[in-house]
């Protein structure tokens, strides 16, 4: 909760700052971002309860708030250069990107669905206005415009499954202490089991489309491709943490009654993976490369979602931490290559290795990663996840999802085609580019460094990252 | 573990330093690794025991634990992985690419990760070291490959990883579906009970990575276009160690589930092995690439190898590991050899060369050596490795032993004419090109050389490191109980 109102507080400081000197927006949201998460590790403590009772801090919730937030600090803190296209606004950008961090910090504590409500709200609402907010660009517009209408259609379908869930039940809340909540609908319930069936289905519907889950994926590549880069870096990473927690909370929680579910969430699961894997294959522009391949990332996700066992919370979070660090790594070094020629094809990025070793060395270990290559934690998030599904396989009698593990496993080989051509490019074509790319300054590069460090080392501390979610 | 550490620290020395400095350092590197091994070896008691080198903890919840052992086969591996870099590092000491500490300190990547696929106990560690293998040589080959080699590499990466991660899934089922009571510890995997339809599904996992990475008759088609492609160093890694982590894997990791799944699995792999004996015989004698012939001919080869183990006899598993080695030491000493004539006649068409041996008798010498050794001559390392096989191959089959047989007639027909035409015949002009052979190219094939005769008169110390863990080994799988 306090870092919680750390981000906000810094927001509306970062909005006041900009007026006075648009240099020192960077800087106070940077140290803002910096003090929220030091305020989430000193918040580590015995779970509890606030905002009468409609948000629930557990550990899981402050990791993923952690995780969040330094998200938002690498991104912010990169983002010298990033950021010019914004002009006199970049502290309203900033502002309007804590402000989203604000409702994911929110959709990780949510105990109530008129919460996770706000949450999604207070998450899309900025991310509208800051998709468009390259305002002299055609694309960021049309981005911001295609995003806005189909994520106001989702929010709304999404909100109406929330009125026929308290149809249903007769309550807001989730699980936890409250003897009302909407696991007894049968307590209150008028409309019986298909009501609340249709009200659940709705709201599955709006939250894959926050995290851009096949079949409700179509808006995900001409938003990501439109988009700022730092925007489109912050969508493919906070989004669809927020996204994804929302919705592990919600399915643990009404403990998906009943197998349908699970079901659903599986065909949904290899939609994801195969759509995002074949539609990246024949792409030319790498940042719609990562777009698609956003979408698959968000079929591993959902795999894991099938086990309905809150064991799979440390799994996702470890995927996810995987999943981020790799993205933002490939993120900052495309928006330094695509900010300087101008364009965000493969073709930019020939003969970057001659050029910037480091820089390509670093994009080359956040893309093996990225595809599931060992030893990196890409490797160990996948691997996990499968293991649950086959361990979850081996307890049930059906045999559980064994077969949808075949479909990822055959589809992180599909996936290495499209990986690989970044690194073909850089390590083993011939420059063509006739704009020069400078040199990273140093301080980002060290950065990036730090993350591919992280990358490399994570798996060794997963046992203790397991431990802290159980504490 | 100082095997694994030492060449990763040194790897990552490579980064600091530039110029012959890395070339000599990445030199000492192997050759103290190399003087660690035999100091094992000979400190190894040759009873078949496994010596446990570290077991630590590692990802508890997940049941993997970081252990790393060693028995007699392994060993062997190990001394082949580490006799073979230094020899790699000295073929391609006066190249362009062999300068660049990048490539040096790849190669050693390379290293430290097959002596941890060599070495590792445990299922995941198993294959994160397999993995691990794979990424160096990508770069290797595709950094300083030859034409088309974005394409090729990228098949090739696809192609074995497409194969590794089924052996991921066979490991998740494994252990999943078994009754393993030491997470992915290998003994603990070999000894548990596995419903025997979800072993079959595991076995295939297993056997496809294998295959591929041999590579066994239909999925070799990556090979020689690989081979072709790399550079000298890159193909030889490639060679003379990498498709042993195949062999290898086969040995240690999917036998252990034959008990389960049936022998007819192994009669249809061994009528598979024998397939690519024909066809990679067949098929070699008709290239005019050298390195393409050699390429071809090693699918032979490996085929043989890979049917002596199908046996899963004594026999055929000592032929096996001891024609392992000498697989390596021919085949990196055939790709040495090539290597050697392209950088001084700049081609490798047979039809482009003749009478060598006139301007450098003593390079043909080596040559010849190495290549009496490959077609199992009497007195070579083949003969002693190749009789063995043949002679278990022909124990379990009769008609499979007799055309796994006519490899050695048809390795005589294509080494022989690759030697006809490249060595001998009258000197053509441009044979004025052919420098005398530098010392790192004496020191290399001098030791190939010296390697191929003495395994092929005394070939019992080789013998003698495997023989007691082999049958060990063997009546471990004998022991495995098969659920009802």
């Amino acid at each position: 909760m306090i870092a919680l109102v750390t981000v906000l507080l810094t927001a509306i400081i970062t909005l006041f700052v900009n007026l006075v000197n648009t240099k020192w927006s960077r800087p106070v949201a940077t140290l803002g971002l910096a003090v929220a998460l030091g305020v989430c590790f000193y918040d580590f403590s015995n779970p509890y309860e606030d905002a009468s009772e409609m948000l629930y801090f557990s550990h899981a919730s402050t990791i993923f708030s952690g995780l969040t937030i330094l998200i938002g600090l690498i991104l912010i803190g990169t983002s010298e250069y990033s950021i010019t296209y914004a002009g006199k606004n970049r502290g309203d950008v900033y502002a309007l990107m804590l402000f989203s961090i604000c409702g994911a910090l929110i959709l990780f504590a949510y105990s109530n669905l008129l919460m996770l409500f706000l949450g999604v709200e207070i998450l899309s609402i900025p991310l509208y206005v800051l998709a468009g907010s390259d305002k002299d660009n055609l694309a960021s517009n049309e981005s911001s415009l295609k995003y806005f209408l189909q994520g106001a259609f989702a929010t709304g379908i999404l909100l109406f499954g929330i009125a026929l869930v308290y149809g249903a039940s007769g309550s807001f809340f989730i699980g936890g202490s409250k003897a009302n909540n909407i696991i007894n609908y049968q307590l209150y319930s008028g409309g019986g089991l298909t009501m609340f069936n249709m009200g659940v289905f709705m709201m599955m519907f709006g939250l894959a489309f926050k995290i851009a889950a096949a079949p409700f994926h179509f808006w995900s590549a001409d938003v990501y491709e439109g988009a700022p880069d730092l925007i489109t870096s912050f969508m493919a990473t906070v989004v669809k943490t927020a996204g994804i927690v929302a919705i592990t909370i919600f399915l643990l929680s009404i403990g998906f009654l009943n197998k349908q579910w699970e079901m659903t969430f599986a065909i949904m699961a290899g939609l994801s993976l195969v759509v995002g894997n074949f539609s990246a294959l024949k792409q030319m522009s790498f940042k719609r490369t990562l777009a698609y391949s956003s979408i698959s990332h968000a079929g591993y996700l959902m795999l894991g979602i099938t086990i309905n066992d809150p064991i799979i919370i440390p799994t996702l979070l470890f995927y996810l931490l995987a999943y981020s660090l790799s993205t933002l790594v490939l993120m900052i070094g495309m928006s330094w290559v695509a900010g300087h020629t101008g364009k965000h094809d493969f073709t930019a990025f020939n003969g970057l290795a001659k050029k910037h070793p480091i820089l390509a060395g670093l994009m080359a270990v956040a893309m093996l990663s990225m595809a599931g290559l060992p030893p990196l934690s890409g490797f160990f998030g996948k691997y996990f996840i499968f293991a649950e599904v086959f361990n979850q396989g081996a307890l049930s009698k059906d045999g559980g999802f064994w077969w949808l593990v075949l479909v990822a496993a055959i589809n992180s080989v599909i996936s290495i085609y499209y990986y690989f051509r970044i690194i073909i490019a850089m390590f083993f074509s011939p420059a063509i580019s006739e704009e020069e790319v400078p040199a990273m300054p140093r301080i980002n590069l060290f950065v990036l460094g730090l993350m591919c460090l992280g990358l490399l080392i994570a798996p060794l501390f997963a046992t203790q990252l397991y431990g802290l979610m159980f504490y | 573990m100082e095997l694994i550490l030492i060449p990763l620290f040194f790897a990552a020395v490579q980064f600091f330093v530039k110029g012959r400095t890395a070339s000599w350092l990445a030199l000492a590197s192997t050759l103290v690794s190399l003087g660690w091994t035999i100091c094992m070896i000979s400190g190894y008691a040759m009873d078949g025991s496994t010596v446990n080198l570290v077991d630590v903890e590692w990802l508890k919840f997940a049941g993997i634990r970081f252990t790393l052992a060693y028995d007699g086969i392994a060993l062997m591996m190990v001394l082949l992985t580490n006799l073979a870099l230094p020899i790699i590092l000295l073929a391609s000491w006066d190249r362009n690419y062999g300068k660049s500490p990048l490539y040096l300190g790849l190669a050693l990547l390379m290293q430290a990760a097959l002596v941890g696929v060599f070495l590792a106990q445990d299922g995941i560690l198993f294959y994160v070291f397999w993995e691990l293998a794979l990424i160096p040589i990508y770069f290797i080959s595709a950094i300083w490959g030859g034409e088309n080699k974005n394409r090729i590499t990228l098949k090739f990466f696809i192609y074995t990883f497409f194969g590794s991660i089924f052996m991921l899934v066979g490991l998740l089922l494994w252990k999943s579906y078994g009754s393993s009571t030491n997470g992915f510890a290998w003994m603990s995997l070999v000894q548990s009970q596995i419903p025997s339809d979800i072993a079959f599904w595991a076995f295939l996992g297993f056997a496809l990575a294998f295959a591929i990475k041999l590579p066994l008759f239909p999925f070799h088609t990556w090979q020689p276009d690989t081979y072709t492609v790399a550079p000298a160093g890159g193909t030889m890694l490639l060679s003379g160690i990498m498709l042993k982590m195949g062999l290898f894997g086969f040995i240690k990791w999917a036998l252990p589930l034959v008990p389960h799944v049936g022998e007819n699995m192994m009669h249809f792999l061994s009528v598979l092995a024998v397939i690519g004996i024909v066809y990679g015989s067949i098929i070699a004698i008709k290239q005019n690439d050298m390195k393409r012939l050699v390429a071809f001919s090693s699918m032979a080869h490996v085929g043989l190898i890979a049917a002596g183990i199908f046996t899963q006899s004594l026999e055929g598993l000592q032929g096996a590991i001891i024609q392992m080695l000498n697989h390596g030491i021919t085949a990196i000493g055939l790709f040495f050899v090539i290597d050697v004539i392209e950088r001084r006649m700049e081609t490798r068409e047979l039809t482009l060369l003749s009478g060598i041996a006139k301007v450098s008798p003593v390079f043909a010498v080596m040559t010849l050596i190495l290549v009496m050794g490959s077609v199992a001559v009497p007195l070579t390392n083949g003969f002693v490795g190749e009789f063995i096989l043949l002679k278990s191959v022909f124990d379990s089959n009769a008609t499979l032993g007799v055309i796994a047989g006519l490899t050695i007639i048809f390795c005589a027909v294509y080494l022989l004419r690759m030697v006809q035409f490249s060595l001998f015949g009258p000197s053509n002009a441009q044979n004025e090109k052919f420098t005398p052979l530098t010392w790192a190219e004496g020191i290399g094939l001098g030791t190939l050389c010296f390697f191929v005769l003495w395994i092929g008169i005394n070939p019992d110390p080789f013998f003698g490191l495997t023989e007691r863990s082999v049958s060990n080994l063997l009546s471990l799988f004998n022991a495995i109980k098969v659920m009802p």
